[in-house]
């Protein structure tokens, strides 16, 4: 069964962004770690090898879901603003961004290993069982990232393996 | 000719639609099904030349909807798009019937080099 222990380079995660969403994408490490909880505004990602034992964890604050699955389909960046200041998604925006988080599965991959798997795609504020928060207080590693996405705005990403 | 997209993501479709024009697809007539069963009805009426399809869809699966056109006896030309390419899924699809599979995310070169040939062999 594969596990999750590969964090990719800032480069692969904009790259992704970019094919997908056919625009310019940056993302740099952000300077200050981010303190994510359940409680957090955005989309949390869930991967691992099977649905019970989850190796990794993708989360996005709601500027960058929002931006992201907006430009997914072209919906222009004014349209989401308003979740934006909400905290919450659409369900549409959601469904879009879902997809993205569903592509990001192979930054996970390790060659020569079965390919990891998005276990679940949860819009936050949401419930995370204690395992998965105690990942993202002490993850073995973490990547945290800013990210601008050309004609939308910018948002965090964050990036946890156990 | 018909080109026919399946994927269960609405968004996945259109983007798949919006490559196959700015690969120079778009005089084609491309048609989209939301999975297997939706397409094995879409093509009920007109055949298509071409199915891009997903892989993992609720309903029927990507390989599922191969298998179902081949024992049919139908040999419409069959690619994969999806978001998991490992030599053996890549293995499966071949052994299948499917002419190739192109990884989500993917780029206007991918889908000319995959298509190309496919489409005016």
């Amino acid at each position: 069964m594969a596990s999750v222990h590969n964090i990719p380079a800032p480069d692969a995660v904009a790259r992704l962004f970019n094919d997908l969403l056919g625009r310019r994408v940056i993302a740099k490490k952000s300077a200050v770690k981010q303190a994510v909880t359940p409680r957090s505004a955005g989309a949390f990602g869930l991967y691992g090898p099977t649905d019970e034992q989850i190796d990794g964890i993708v989360f996005c604050d709601v500027a960058l879901a929002c931006y992201a699955g907006a430009a997914l389909s072209l919906i222009p960046a004014a349209t989401v603003q308003p979740s934006i200041r909400a905290g919450k998604m659409a369900d549409g925006t959601f469904e879009n961004f879902s997809e993205v988080l569903n592509i990001a599965r192979g930054w996970f991959d390790t060659p020569g290993q079965a390919p990891v798997k998005l276990r679940r795609c949860l819009p936050s504020p949401c419930e995370l069982p204690k395992e998965l928060i105690a990942m993202l207080i002490k993850p073995a590693e973490r990547l945290d990232l800013d990210i601008e996405i050309d004609g939308y705005g910018a948002g965090k990403m964050l990036l946890v393996v156990k | 000719m018909k080109i026919l997209v399946v994927d269960d993501s609405k968004a996945m479709r259109m983007i798949v639609m919006r490559t196959l024009r700015q690969a120079g697809f778009g005089e084609h007539t491309i048609e989209e099904a939301g999975n297997g069963v939706e397409a094995l009805k879409n093509i009920e009426g007109t055949p298509a030349d071409l199915i891009l399809c997903d892989w993992n869809m609720p309903e029927m699966n990507g390989i599922d909807l191969l298998k179902k056109l081949r024992e049919a006896g139908n040999g419409v030309k069959f690619g994969f798009v999806t978001s998991e390419g490992n030599p053996e899924m890549r293995q499966i699809a071949t052994d299948a019937g499917a002419a190739f599979l192109i990884t989500k995310p993917f780029t206007v070169d991918a889908f000319q080099s995959a298509l190309q040939p496919v489409l005016t062999g």
